[in-house]
């Protein structure tokens, strides 16, 4: 009699080599589009990859539009743009139901799908919605489903949403919710472009008109894509850094460092241990390895927790912000928690050092 | 554009948790799973020695501390040889088991050393992996990982070690001179309970008066709590005084009451025999010699309180005219025999009080003993006045006097002969050289090692004799312990042998 043993096994390097292609073919695109930004392109595929919202936060003009337009473009799904303002319904974004006459004569509440049916969603100045329309999405961005008079409607696979907010000209807006704030797997901050960059802009494009992207991906590859990353691979001592990372974003925590002690109110949920996980596979993934390492958690972890940690008023006040605090904590926690007395470590060799 | 109807991944479920089917649970690519894992291996065993030694080190120098403390303390204050300490050498093994469980405890898994080393060569989780699942064709990815230096400041607790192997030596090797000494009383107990007893003894026969008793045992129990051994023969020599005293006490008591039994003994003999005698004697020669007992009662009764007691009034009136009758010589020998019992029982408590020799006792009953039957004889034979008062004379012991009573005519009788060292009243002078010095000398230090015995013409090296010259009578440094003083006791009884 034969047994029959679910074993784990790891993706070969072809299978990787044919996904790294097409992660590849995306992010030179997206670098064609928008000169400069090769990191936050990295990025925002990063979250794509993880099936998570992000939330893009940068002045006006540095290109996130352009950018979640393109991304739209070569990943060849629907994307639908809704420019968030104070007087936006919640109806104007998930839909609504109408009477309509029918082909019979009947007249009947027939629905009308909003903006929100689409696989990625721009919600640009998010933050200057009310907070009635901004927890509209609250369902949309966690279950992937609207529900309007006790019927539920999935909405199309995959859908992301790609929030922009401006950190200037506050007034007028509503910051976003910490619930809210949760649901986004990454928090990017789009930020000014060198000098260089500026240049190849003014000289490369008219008006600043950025290229139409002629590669993009068929549903097969896109579908692919996705497929190589669920059988990334997490070792479980790099899980356990995770989970002791966002522990120790808790005050009090046994982990927890000065700054968190110091400055931070709340931590991170446990939601962003999962975030910080699929967004590490993600990152592997665009490295080109079949597995995850403590390098991808420290790339990608304080893209997950810097909206996530509420920092209390002395931390304004010593302007210290959630990036450092994030930083602290990956420089302090030992990564494999080895735990040696203090008069006892391990160092790399001159060879390392060098290399 | 439409909206892409994108379907999960394919084989949904072993796609998500990454499983693939294998037949009959055997690993495929077992060989490749060892590549990167012998670095492990490699990596933990030196981890494991460092850790090992470390936590070895530090139990070992807790313990040889401890150690160390433990044999001056036992050296100094109870006198423990050192061949003795050295079973402290067993606290060493038990230091090195205990530390190699400690850091064999402390060591990391393998799990989070391969963690650990997947960190450090950046190796993307590939060997983190290789410890879970069949790696396969990235195998080749982790062949040579390389090994990080294992660093560990081993400086400070090597010089711990070193310090307190240094502390320990000086422990053992540490002459007892060096060796700072707690001092302690004499053990005077037994001497003290000794006195003690002796003195209630004879607080009890009446022969030290109660207050002067309370004093004395006031005295003692100071001596015996508030006894150090800075000045060991001044106080015994106080103790000493105090038992020749009592001893001195007692040996006059001693003597009193075996006097006081012959005296008693010749009474009571003479009382029975003139019970006897009285039809073989005339009126007047009865008269007389009753007068004479008489005069001897009245002299006994002086003496013994507790023949005072026993005998009445009209008995003694009867006495002293010399006209008894049969039952009061009867009552009168009976009283004297009591008296002489009791004067007995007096001397056998100072023997069994250890205050006087038992010899003194067999002198007690010999005392008083006569010739009944000769003395009846005699008796009835006395001719005349004279020839009783001879007789009577006779009935009145051997010779009263002596050097401290009687008069200067009393006749003395030498019954005993005298041995020369009962008669030795001269003062015997000690050597100078031995009473003075530990007289006048005063206490340099307390050790525990041997007395040194210096030599003549040595010079005293330091301290307040530095300038002394010994040898030439003065002072010595002379260093009396407490377990001397047997031996100080021995020196100053030798001059009453």
């Amino acid at each position: 009699m034969t047994t029959q043993t679910l074993q784990p096994s790891l993706l070969s390097p072809e299978e990787l080599a044919a996904a790294g292609e097409l992660a590849k073919r995306i992010l030179s695109q997206l670098d064609r589009v928008l000169l400069g930004r090769s990191e936050l392109h990295r990025m925002v595929l990063a979250g794509i990859l993880s099936r998570g919202h992000i939330l893009l936060e940068g002045l006006p003009g540095v290109g996130k539009t352009a950018m979640i337009k393109a991304l739209g473009q070569i990943l060849n799904v629907q994307f639908r743009r809704v420019q968030f303002t104070p007087d936006l319904m919640p109806s104007d974004i998930l839909g609504t139901h109408m009477l309509r006459d029918t082909a019979g004569g009947v007249r009947e509440m027939t629905f009308h799908h909003g903006p929100v049916f689409t696989n990625i969603l721009l919600a640009d100045e998010i933050n200057r919605a009310s907070p009635k329309t901004q927890s509209a999405l609250l369902e949309a961005m966690q279950e992937r489903s609207v529900t309007l008079l006790g019927h539920t409607r999935m909405l199309p696979e995959p859908f992301f949403v790609l929030a922009s907010q401006n950190p200037i000209e506050l007034e007028g807006t509503y910051p976003l919710p910490e619930a809210q704030l949760d649901r986004f797997l990454f928090k990017l901050n789009v930020s000014d472009v060198s000098v260089d960059v500026l240049e190849d802009i003014i000289s490369t494009r008219r008006r600043g008109e950025p290229p139409v992207p002629d590669q993009p991906l068929s549903a097969e590859e896109l579908s692919r894509l996705f497929g190589v990353m669920e059988r990334m691979y997490l070792p479980r001592a790099v899980a356990r850094y995770i989970s002791r990372l966002v522990a120790a974003s808790h005050p009090g925590s046994a982990e927890a460092t000065a700054e968190v002690s110091g400055y931070v109110s709340y931590g991170a949920s446990p939601r962003a241990a999962i975030a910080m996980a699929e967004a590490a596979r993600a990152y592997a993934l665009l490295a080109g390895r079949p597995s995850v390492g403590f390098e991808d958690v420290r790339a990608v972890a304080a893209a997950v927790m810097n909206h996530r940690l509420i920092l209390n008023y002395k931390a304004r006040l010593d302007q210290v912000n959630e990036v450092a605090i994030v930083q602290g904590l990956l420089d302090a926690l030992d990564e494999a928690g080895l735990n040696l007395p203090a008069d006892v470590q391990l160092a790399r060799t001159e060879k390392e050092n060098r290399a | 554009m439409g909206v892409l109807p994108l379907s999960p991944p394919h084989a949904p479920e072993a796609g998500r948790t990454g499983l693939r089917p294998i037949a009959g649970g055997v690993f495929a690519g077992q060989e490749s799973r060892g590549t990167g894992l012998r670095t492990v291996r490699r990596l933990r065993l030196r981890l494991a020695g460092i850790l090992v030694l470390r936590a070895c080190l530090r139990f070992l120098f807790a313990w040889i501390m401890v150690w160390a403390g433990v044999v001056v303390a036992l050296r100094a204050v109870l006198l423990v040889e050192r061949g003795v300490l050295l079973w402290g050498l067993l606290g060493v093994a038990v230091a090195i088991v205990a530390g190699a469980f400690q850091g064999l405890r402390r060591l990391p898994s393998a799990a989070v050393l391969r963690a650990s080393l997947d960190g450090h060569g950046a190796l993307g989780g590939l060997l983190m992996t290789a410890g879970d699942l069949d790696i396969g064709a990235w195998s080749p990815r982790i062949e040579r990982v390389p090994i990080p230096r294992l660093q560990w400041r081993s400086r400070r607790p090597w010089l711990l070690l070193a310090s307190s192997v240094l502390f320990l030596g000086a422990a053992f090797l540490l002459p007892d001179r060096y060796l700072p000494v707690v001092e302690r009383g004499l053990q005077l107990g037994s001497e003290v309970q000794k006195l003690s007893e002796q003195l209630q003894v004879l607080t009890q026969e009446q022969i030290v008066p109660p207050d002067k008793a309370e004093v004395l045992e006031r005295d003692l129990q100071r001596a015996s709590q508030e006894a150090l051994a800075r000045d060991p023969a001044k106080l015994l020599e106080s103790i000493d005084h105090l038992e020749q005293s009592f001893g001195k006490a007692a040996a006059e008591a001693a003597e009193k009451a075996i006097q006081q039994a012959e005296f008693s003994g010749g009474a009571q003999a003479l009382a029975e025999a003139l019970q006897k005698a009285q039809s073989q004697m005339d009126a007047q020669q009865l008269s007389e010699a009753m007068k004479a007992l008489g005069q001897m009662v009245d002299q006994a009764a002086a003496e013994s309180r507790s023949l005072a007691e026993g005998l009445s009034e009209e008995l003694l009136a009867a006495c002293r005219q010399g006209n008894l009758s049969e039952a009061q010589l009867r009552e009168l020998s009976e009283a004297l025999r009591h008296c002489q019992a009791c004067e007995r029982g007096k001397l056998a408590r100072l023997v069994e009080a250890r205050l006087v020799d038992v010899a003194e006792l067999g002198r007690c009953d010999q005392a008083g003993q006569s010739d009944q039957a000769a003395l009846i004889d005699a008796l009835g034979e006395c001719k005349d006045s004279q020839q009783l008062a001879e007789l009577l004379h006779a009935c009145q012991g051997p010779g009263r006097g002596g050097i401290s009573r009687g008069r200067g005519d009393a006749a003395m009788t030498w019954s005993q002969g005298v041995e020369a060292e009962d008669a030795a009243f001269k003062e015997k002078v000690l050597p100078p050289g031995a009473v003075a010095s530990l007289k006048e000398s005063r206490l340099a230090g307390i050790s525990t090692a041997d007395p040194r015995r210096e030599q003549p013409g040595d010079g005293s090296s330091g301290g307040v004799l530095g300038t002394a010259q010994a040898g030439g009578g003065e002072a010595r440094t002379q260093t009396i312990l407490p377990e001397h003083g047997q031996t100080v006791r021995r020196y100053f009884e030798r001059g009453h042998k």
